[in-house]
């Protein structure tokens, strides 16, 4: 509840719901998700008695895509991913899922600008262990010394591409890293 | 000016030296290293990398990444060599059209010369650009039991990568010539040899500058790589049993255990303490996860202890093939950067009853020995001279599958010996004479060097043909084996001469396909370099 | 050997290498010649079992010595780059009663193993084709009124035509019976990554580009391997045969599911440029059937600002 209202207060409303959705996942009558929802602009997802599991799905899905129109790549992604694991044999959230993964794959490239840039830490270990990071950004991390470029980490990581550029450019716009030239 | 330059391609790493100025110096690569790890490999998008770059993916792109190619180079498919080989390597090793193995990586098939090639062509790279000038000759190491095959392998691979191998030699001998570079004493020096990837002892005789090869033994899947890998294990442990969590299947998790290991190892032989760190090296639904261990000098020990007594047993066997007591030994080599550990360091000294000598980078011993030999080879004054021993016994399969040996292991070459033979069957009209090497006294489990038929032999009964086959091995240890029926004089012969796996037409066409890639390498650079 | 002897197998097919009795080769025939690269000067002399390579050494040799000790006529198998050889070893008596070696070899032809590997051979030329073709599009300019440029634009479609075929040849004889190919497990990043190759090929100099999404190691699957090789491709052409031509192409495999569940989706996805991406039609029938055989399920998924996705999702085979 706490971090949806964080993101609202930050301009993130699609985040906001994803996360006050989430809690009405873990419980259902949550009155206070309810509420801010509705406040915020968005359908509850809710479940008529005689509904199934999969509308409330296609309810999530269609928020996802909605967050996808309006220009929202990574907060859909986020949306889609979590879709996908939960039921990853649905293949229509897969596809999707598919397609926004090569659409933030161009845009992330694009945005790494010179590839050939060497990157390097910017932080001390101290205050990297304030971030919550998932592993593939600490194998990613421990490959940085300040000799080895973008390209020869995308090469050199064995990583999906899309998630090594993915973890570089989090790491970038977090500031735990700069690229220079 | 022409520079001879002295390779040790070695299993792990190899290093490349010259002699300047009457110095010998090893060359740094552009990273500073002076040592290159002996590892090719190619990345997902086509990405050939060779040496530190190669290194640093080996775990996540393990069936791309080919190493220690020194233990199948020269050998035959269905040796046990390979064959262990091929249980151990993530990467596909197959059976070449020749017998020999061959690496399937990213859809591509390699012969073992080619990949040796790929890391002397790096080695050679690096001293053109240190000197500004191409190189074409080099005297390239091998260990001291490497038969024909795999020596002339060697050799192929310095042709494949534009080398001209003046001399193939021996490791251990290598490292005695760098030891009396400029000491003029009669010494009886053991050298022990241990590597990223395998373990060496010799023992050799050095005197009026001539260095003689008593006796050798090793373990071609021993070495620092080993000790490496203990260390993983027990930090696998200690992650699992304090966060739950089994790291063995995760790929990048096991990269970076392997690289702190190895610092850790290498921390440890300086000090007595060392911190391993890896944050973030997993996560869960609780969120990051991160590996934090004390390692001490003792605990190192604990883990390997096994090992360091392992290679004591080999030296014993290498000691007693050498004929002289142990207190014989004026002068202990350590060769390989493994060696710098206190532990290592105080067996041996425990063993020999005297400190090894430390004057020499044990990282880059072999490799100044190795530049010294090529310069002597194209000095005007030579004063060094090289005796060797043929590190395995030779001789014929006879009846029931026995192998007989002619000439035993450890043997000085040149050398040359015969014996008797006869037939097993009444009215036997031809012989089959199958040379071997090896040490069983089973045929099947020895090394078929060559073959041949001798016919003609004239009706009788069993046993009374005499058959006179004789060994004769030159200075460069070619092998010719004749032999004759003495009742019809008839003979047949054949020489195992400087027979690699690669046919000269194979060898032309890998030389030209490289230079092909190199071409198309330079144009999508150069395609990159406009986008 | 006698002069008429000599002659009567200089006219057979199957090559014929006649040994004295110390095991050296005294004669080759023409098909010998033309099949094992040696001239009748350079096998003259030399051991039998040298004129062989690799394993088949051991059984000429063996072969011989057989022959030699019991006078008696000996079959035994070789194999020659890449063909197989029947092989027989018979005495034969040369002058002063002793006894030689004949040896007669007949070539193993393997049905379907021969049709791929003609199969291979053919796309060499199909690719020069399409490369000259492209050349001479190229030449013709903006003329979009030239009967010339109508026609070779006709014979690029032609061309594409008789690749699809090509490759349904290559589909149907893959999946010939044989259960060892059709349930082998292999690694799905392998194939990806050929394709990914073979796309970069084919799309020459079209302005499309191509990325690869997959990590280094995937788990394993089991099925025909060829097979998906072969409809990945067909689709990755089919994209390429829209107008507009994409801006983009991705080949991409990765996990997803754990368990029971675990599975490998594979997938080609294509990007246009401004929303090039209208209805377009479904898979083609023989395709959807194909990938039925994989026992994959296919989905496909179109949006018009972001492209079309087909995914394919393959089971993880258990270790």
């Amino acid at each position: 509840m706490e971090e949806g209202l964080r993101h609202y207060g930050e301009g993130r409303t699609a985040r906001a719901a994803w996360c006050w959705r989430e809690v009405l996942e873990l419980e259902p009558d949550h009155p206070g998700a309810r509420d801010y929802l509705r406040s915020a602009g968005f359908s509850t997802g809710e479940v008529k008695p005689s509904g199934s599991v999969g509308e409330a799905r296609d309810g999530l899905l269609a928020d996802a895509l909605d967050l996808l129109r309006k220009g929202e790549a990574q907060e859909s992604l986020e949306m889609f991913e979590s879709l996908a694991r939960e039921n990853p044999g649905r293949l229509e959230t897969q596809g999707y899922l598919e397609l926004v993964r090569s659409h933030l794959y161009q845009l992330y490239r694009e945005q790494l600008r010179d590839a050939s840039a060497v990157l390097k830490v910017k932080i001390t270990p101290q205050e990297m262990m304030r971030f919550n990071l998932p592993a593939n950004a600490g194998f990613v991390l421990s490959m940085i010394d300040g000799k080895t470029s973008v390209n020869e980490i995308l090469a050199l990581s064995g990583m999906d591409p899309f998630d090594a550029v993915r973890v570089v450019h989090k790491l970038l716009e977090a500031g735990i890293v700069e690229a220079s030239s | 000016m022409n520079h001879v330059i002295g390779i040790d391609l070695g299993t792990t790493n190899s290093c490349v030296a010259i002699i300047e100025n009457g110095q010998p110096s090893v060359i740094p690569n552009a990273g500073g290293y002076k040592t290159t790890p002996s590892m090719f490999a190619i990345t997902q998008d086509g990405k050939r990398l060779v040496g530190h770059l190669a290194k640093r993916q080996a775990i996540t792109n393990a069936k791309d990444t080919v190493f220690a190619t020194k233990r199948l180079i020269g050998r035959r498919f269905d040796a046990p060599e390979v064959q262990k080989s091929i249980d151990l390597s993530p990467f596909r090793i197959v059976r070449g059209p020749n017998d020999d193995p061959r690496i399937e990586i990213a859809g591509k098939t390699f012969t073992c010369p080619e990949i040796s090639a790929l890391i002397l062509r790096e080695m050679k790279r690096v001293v053109e650009e240190y000197l500004g000038d191409h190189v074409h000759e080099a005297v390239i190491t091998v260990p001291a039991y490497f038969n024909d095959a795999q020596r002339q392998c060697t050799k192929d691979a310095g042709k494949i990568a534009g080398l001209e191998v003046l001399r193939i030699i021996n490791e251990p001998t290598a490292a005695a010539l760098a030891y009396g570079f400029n000491k003029h004493r009669d010494e009886k020096v053991a050298i022990y040899d241990l590597g990223g990837g395998t373990f060496d002892i010799s023992i050799l005789e050095m005197s009026d500058g001539v260095v003689e090869v008593l006796a050798t033994a090793g373990n071609t899947f021993l070495g620092g790589e080993d000790f490496d890998q203990r260390i993983v294990a027990h930090l696998l442990e200690i992650f699992q049993k304090s966060e739950g969590i089994d790291l063995r299947g995760d790929t990048m998790a096991l990269q970076r255990l392997k690289d702190a290991a190895e610092k850790a190892k290498c921390d440890l032989s300086s000090r007595e303490v060392t911190e391993i760190n890896l944050p973030f090296i997993a996560s869960d639904a609780k969120g990051p996860r991160h590996l934090s261990q004390v390692l001490t000098r003792e605990a190192l020990e604990s883990l390997v202890g096994g090992v360091v007594r392992g290679t004591l047993k080999t030296v014993e066997q290498c000691v007693n093939d050498s004929g002289l007591a142990i207190g014989a030994i004026d002068q202990i080599i350590l060769v390989g950067g493994q060696t710098r550990m206190p532990l290592v360091q105080a067996a041996v000294t425990e063993f020999f009853g005297k400190r090894p000598h430390k004057g020499v980078n044990p990282d880059e011993v072999v490799a100044i020995g190795a530049a010294l030999q090529g310069e002597s080879l194209v000095a005007e004054e030579q004063n060094l001279l090289l005796l060797d021993v043929t590190p395995l016994s030779l001789g014929i399969a006879t009846f029931g599958g026995h192998f007989a040996k002619l000439i035993d292991r450890n043997t000085t070459v040149p050398a040359r010996k015969s014996h008797l033979f006869t037939t097993t069957r009444d009215n036997q009209s031809a012989v089959k004479i199958r040379v071997l090497q090896g040490e069983s006294e089973i045929a099947s489990e020895s090394d078929l060097l060559g073959e041949f038929v001798l016919g003609g032999i004239r009706p009788s009964r069993k046993g009374e043909p005499e058959i006179d086959v004789c060994f004769d091995i030159d200075a460069n240890g070619i092998v010719s084996v004749a032999a004759r029926d003495t009742a019809t004089g008839k003979e047949q012969s054949i020489t195992v001469n400087a027979r690699g796996t690669l046919s000269a037409e194979e060898i032309q066409h890998i030389i030209e396909e490289n230079e092909l890639y190199e071409v198309q390498l330079k144009q999508s650079d150069e395609v990159q370099a406009r986008k | 050997m006698t002069g008429a002897e000599g002659s009567l197998l200089s006219f057979l097919d199957a090559p014929v290498i006649v040994g004295d009795p110390e095991g050296g080769a005294v004669y080759v025939n023409p098909a010998f010649q033309a099949r094992f690269a040696v001239t009748a000067e350079t096998a003259r002399g030399r051991s039998l079992a040298e004129l062989f390579s690799g394993g088949s050494r051991e059984a000429v040799l063996q072969a011989v010595a057989e022959v030699c000790e019991h006078g008696e006529s000996v079959r035994f198998r070789v194999r020659e780059r890449g063909v197989g050889f029947a092989a027989v070893a018979s005495p034969i008596v040369a002058e002063a009663a002793r006894v030689g070696v004949v040896i007669l070899l007949k070539e193993e032809v393997e049905g379907v193993e021969r049709l791929l590997s003609l199969h291979r051979e053919i796309q060499d030329p199909i690719e020069e084709l399409s490369h000259s073709l492209q050349m001479l599009l190229d030449q013709t300019g903006g003329r979009r009124d030239s009967r010339y440029r109508s026609l070779v634009e006709g014979s690029v479609r032609a061309l594409a035509r008789l690749r699809r075929w090509s490759e349904e040849l290559r589909v149907v004889l893959s999946g010939a019976p044989d259960p060892i190919l059709e349930s082998a497990r292999f690694d799905p990043g392998e194939v990806v990554r050929r394709v990914a190759e073979r796309a970069l090929r084919r799309i020459g100099k079209a302005q499309t580009a191509v990325e690869l999404l997959a990590a280094t190691s995937l788990p394993a699957v089991r099925g025909d391997e060829a097979r998906l090789e072969s409809v990945l491709m067909r689709i990755v052409e089919d994209r390429l045969e829209q107008e507009p031509s994409p801006s983009a192409i991705f080949i991409g495999a990765r996990s997803a599911g754990t368990g029971t569940g675990a599975a490998v989706l594979v997938s080609v996805t294509a990007h246009w440029r401004n929303g090039g991406c209208t209805a377009l039609p479904s898979e083609p029938p023989v395709l959807q059937e194909s990938i039925a055989a994989l026992g994959a399920d296919l989905h496909t998924t179109i949006d018009p600002e972001l492209g079309r996705t087909t995914l394919l999702r393959l089971p993880v085979d258990a270790p």
